[in-house]
């Protein structure tokens, strides 16, 4: 086909010229050099947009009720710390969709945080730091070493967040020695756990860590 | 340039080019599948995969395959993302051609000719059969991860580049999902050659001149108080014929032309030749790739984690996209031995851009000239090719499917 204005022969099925837009003149069509490709429909776009409207209608519900009844905001702080607890755990979600290694730290990190938060907003009776804390931490080591052992994926990926996850647990045993922490028996697990497993690090892949670490440590 | 390179990949801008290469019949998917595999076998550098450091992203590599497939998304989608390991290449096919797509971390666009040449090679050998291909102009297999902008930094002696004033920016309404429109116009080369040269000119000059004289009449009164920047990579190998690589190895000539009211194309022309004159000199180009690395080497930022240089380096590269309004890449002649240049058609070549970027290259006495471009408006490409077809041109348009009418 070709276009009377440009001068141009144009390939495809289009009708209308892609500079100038003149309905274009000919019989013989040019094969198109591009496949159509459809929009695609975003599903995360459309589920956040919901969710956002969602949590922010039950929030004003919630704080207008609890107003009209009370005279004063009670319960409703509690709605608005939950929505906000969600929205922090979804984000979690979302930053380590990508690998699960990452989806498992960034949810310990977001549940340590978050319970820590709770426990200080209901009168910090010390149960984040007792039992979640050491618990969590216990977990992540575990679930980590099962992971890499199963999916015999490269350990330089998830090297780095055992490290971290270690001295997280010997974090827990310094907690305990400074009365910052009460309860032993949480806090011994993930502590020996974290201990076996560093010095398991060390021993048998000692030069590998290092390796690793001058790389990412590279300035 | 992968430290900094890769910071700056977005949605807008994934930093992603693509070279397309048309051949005689139906693309075989068996055949492009084992022709990847045996050119990765021959430049196992394009098999790195982005890590992050606590300071910077570097380069590693990984034994991941890749897998050829149907061209089934818009050209120069984003191929890095963060956080997640995949090859930072691909290689789909249409009807006759193949493309190649490649994240500018990990090659420029020379080092992707190279890379997309060898399959092609491979391809026709495994269709056609014949000796292995010479593969000659390739980096050895070790050599190919040399950072050579690395290798030849020395501190600038001008600091961090001169302050440049805000360029012109074509604006106007956009495509939905960050997609890029891609006007691309194919033309036998003799007579573009013969045009330039009677206008005294090479055919970069003519073609910036041109592009120039294009953006001008599209601007304002008020527009034209700024001037239009064409920033135009040259790349650095030809002047290192012995450091054969595949990693980044390019610098920069910016061409600034300010409007005087009359803009006639001979006017510009002569503008745009004594610019490059002036900037095309090894020195001159060595100074201003050093310049684009300084900022890997500034004490201060190399010392900042990560997650807060992304963000510090994201805002130095739009702010230093402001003083430039578009860009043209030449990627210059591309030729292959005689029994596969008979089968190639064509090679194509677009790059993803913020704004507008225009490539150039020719292969099989076809010129290729690819307009990318975020607007819907295409006022740019259309007087451009416009006064290519009234000096009697053979042109031929060709576009990308921008939106279909399945939206939900």
């Amino acid at each position: 086909m070709n276009c009377p204005q440009c001068h141009v022969h144009v390939t495809g099925e289009g009708k209308s010229c892609p500079l100038c837009g003149t309905p274009l003149r000919g019989e013989e069509l040019l094969p198109a050099r591009y496949p159509a490709i459809p929009n695609r429909f975003n599903f995360t776009r459309r589920f956040v947009q919901l969710t956002a409207f969602l949590s922010l209608v039950a929030a004003v519900l919630c704080v207008f009720i609890n107003y009209r009844v009370s005279g004063l905001l009670s319960w409703s702080v509690f709605v608005l710390l939950g929505i906000a607890s969600f929205w922090g755990a979804l984000f979690a979600v979302w930053r380590g969709s990508r690998s699960f290694v990452k989806t498992l730290m960034w949810q310990m990190f977001a549940i340590g945080v978050l319970s820590i938060l709770w426990d200080a907003a209901t009168g910090f009776r010390n149960w984040s730091l007792d039992y979640v804390l050491p618990i969590l931490c216990a977990f992540v080591l575990i679930s980590l070493m099962i992971y890499t052992k199963i999916t015999k994926t490269s350990p330089s990926d998830s090297l780095i967040y055992l490290l971290i996850c270690a001295m997280m647990g010997i974090l827990m045993l310094v907690l305990l020695e400074f009365d910052i922490i009460h309860v032993r028996v949480p806090a011994y697990i993930s502590g020996a756990l974290s201990t076996i497993s560093l010095l398991s690090l060390l021993i048998f892949d000692g030069r590998f860590i290092i390796a690793e670490l001058w790389r990412r440590l590279h300035l | 340039m992968a430290h900094l390179f890769t910071p700056a990949a977005g949605m807008r801008d994934p930093l992603v080019f693509r070279i397309s290469c048309t051949i005689d019949t139906q693309v075989d998917p068996a055949l492009l599948q084992t022709a990847v595999d045996q050119a990765l076998r021959y430049l196992p550098y394009f098999r790195s995969v982005i890590r992050k450091g606590l300071f910077w992203y570097y380069l590693e590599e990984s034994d991941l395959a890749c897998t050829v497939h149907p061209e089934n998304r818009p050209p120069c989608s984003p191929i890095y993302r963060r956080g997640k390991q995949g090859l930072l290449f691909d290689v789909s096919y249409f009807e006759n051609r193949i493309h190649l797509e490649a994240f500018h971390s990990l090659t420029d666009g020379a080092g992707g000719v190279d890379f997309l040449k060898t399959i092609v090679l491979f391809y026709f050998h495994a269709r056609n059969g014949g000796p292995e291909p010479n593969l000659d102009f390739l980096p050895a297999g070790i050599d190919a991860g040399t950072d050579n902008i690395q290798k030849y930094y020395e501190k600038s002696s001008g600091g961090v580049g001169t302050k440049l004033a805000p360029a012109h920016h074509i604006h106007g309404e956009q495509y939905p999902e960050s997609r890029l429109g891609i006007i691309e116009g194919l033309m036998p080369v003799k007579p573009l050659l013969a045009l330039a040269k009677s206008a005294g000119a090479t055919l970069t000059e003519y073609l910036t001149a041109l592009l120039i004289h294009s953006i001008l009449r599209t601007m304002t009164q008020r527009e034209k108080r700024r001037p239009v920047v064409i920033t135009v990579p040259a790349d650095m190998r030809k002047f290192y014929p012995l450091d054969k690589s595949s990693r980044n190895f390019f610098s920069i000539v910016n061409i600034s032309y300010l409007s005087n009211g009359s803009d006639g194309l001979e006017e510009i022309l002569q503008h745009v030749k004594e610019e490059f004159s002036e900037k095309l000199q090894k020195e001159a180009l060595i100074e201003r790739m050093n310049q684009m690395s300084s900022l890997e080497h500034h004490f201060a930022l190399r010392a900042v984690p990560l997650f807060l240089k992304t963000p510090i380096l994201k805002v130095i590269n739009i702010q230093s996209k402001s003083t430039v309004t578009a860009s043209l890449s030449n990627l210059g002649v591309i030729s292959f031995p005689p029994e596969v240049q008979q089968h190639v058609k064509d090679i194509s070549i677009i790059s993803s851009t913020r704004e507008f970027h225009v490539c150039i290259n020719s292969c099989s006495d076809v010129f290729a000239i690819n307009f990318a471009s975020h607007y819907r408006k295409n006022n740019v490409q259309r007087h451009f090719f416009q006064t290519l077809a009234a000096q009697g041109l053979d042109i031929i348009i060709s576009e990308n499917s921008r939106e279909s009418e399945a939206r939900l």
